[in-house]
């Protein structure tokens, strides 16, 4: 399970940074310790319960990650390669992810609620009990997908494409939707009021 | 500590399996089916089911209680002592157990039924049928309705917001998550007197 330290310096609401005393922005050699983080993740091996929230991260490759129940919170994910990733039951929850690629990742009980996602692409993707809630997500594609239990309450959607996916059991209620395509998918058997 | 996740296909239960970093006693919450997946899981983190805990009685989180028994000799935990034919530890409200070095608080939220518990350990919520990722529990009257609005109005809202949720049904949460996008939640919250809605005099 998450830790959650808090940070040692008064008044910081965040959490501190794995095996640290402070968040990121408080650490000392900020940059050498987040290279070190990603470096950590990014190796072979099954991580979980790293704490690594309110960090910004470009162009870094996380493909073929394996974290469980790790936490991203409010987090910038900019150009971000998560395909063929497993990041199981993480929270990536008030996020930005902005030219992501998640393809053939597999985030089954992961949390993205009140994310902002623009042009992302979960294709292939195995998204079974993910939380989705409150995502303004634009110019999405989550096609070929399996989003079984999964919940998109209360989020804006905007040019996504759900094209041949599983949504048994998934909620879309209170959702605001524009160019939004369901096609070849079991929308019937989702939840819209 | 770590968490599992185990999901059911009796009325698509979650089941939440607790247990040190190391492996030894663990915590079963909500055993709604034991299946060789789940079996497995727990032995292979060499996990000796020592505690269940049942949010409540309804079948879809205890169904797979006869079988556990069988395999391991848990002492259950519950609201309601009678309802089961394993002998059950009854939970008292705001009572701390120590599980097996694992400290677990009983919130008591009665609505949905009235046995109905969440348990919290460190910063999470095991709530049960209590609260849901953008639902809340289904009720059988506007007084239970209102019980239930009451519960998680004093007992779960006003705890820290960063607390997470493990719902008996569905995707995992947090209680900010929920607050802010929560539709169900946020309109019932809006009534600003909630002994109001359960008066007898709104039943004519």
């Amino acid at each position: 399970m998450f830790k959650c330290v808090p940070c040692a310096v008064d008044g910081c609401k965040r959490y501190a940074l794995e095996e640290m005393y402070t968040c990121l922005q408080h650490a000392q050699n900020s940059a050498e310790v987040l290279q070190s983080l990603i470096f950590t993740l990014t190796d072979s091996h099954r991580h979980r319960d790293i704490v690594m929230t309110d960090v910004r991260l470009k162009d870094v490759d996380f493909s073929k990650v394996h974290l469980t129940t790790c936490d991203f919170a409010r987090c910038v994910f900019e150009r971000v390669d998560f395909s063929d990733a497993k990041v199981q039951a993480c929270f990536f929850d008030f996020c930005i992810f902005e030219d992501c690629t998640f393809d053939g990742c597999d985030a089954r009980h992961s949390v993205v609620a009140g994310s902002k996602l623009l042009n992302c692409s979960f294709k292939d993707s195995l998204l079974i009990h993910t939380n989705f809630m409150g995502i303004d997500a634009h110019d999405c594609d989550f096609s070929s997908s399996d989003l079984y239990s999964s919940s998109f309450c209360s989020s804006h959607l905007v040019n996504v494409r759900f094209i041949d996916c599983n949504l048994k059991s998934a909620d879309f209620r209170f959702t605001e939707r524009m160019g939004v395509s369901f096609k070849y998918s079991n929308y019937e058997e989702a939840s819209f009021s | 500590m770590k968490v599992f996740f185990h999901f059911s296909l009796n009325e698509y239960a979650n089941t939440y399996l607790i247990g040190p970093e190391d492996g030894g006693d663990a915590i079963l919450i909500d055993p709604g089916h034991i299946d060789l997946e789940l079996i497995e899981r727990i032995e292979s983190n060499r996990f000796t089911i020592a505690h269940v805990l049942l949010t409540h009685r309804h079948a879809a989180h205890t169904e797979g209680l006869g079988t556990l028994v069988k395999i391991y000799d848990p002492t259950v935990y519950a609201g309601s002592p009678s309802v089961y034919d394993h002998p059950v530890r009854a939970v008292q409200d705001r009572a701390i157990m120590d599980l097996s070095g694992i400290t677990v608080e009983a919130i008591q939220i009665p609505g949905h039924t009235m046995d109905s518990f969440v348990y919290r350990i460190g910063n999470s919520l095991f709530t049960g049928d209590v609260l849901y990722a953008g639902r809340i529990g289904s009720t059988n009257g506007v007084m239970e309705k209102a019980l239930l609005l009451k519960g998680i109005k004093n007992r779960l809202l006003t705890l820290d917001e960063r607390f997470l949720i493990f719902p008996g049904h569905g995707t995992i949460s947090a209680l900010k998550i929920e607050k802010l996008f929560n539709r169900e939640l946020i309109d019932a919250m809006a009534i600003d007197d909630l002994e109001q809605l359960s008066h007898p005099s709104i039943l004519t």
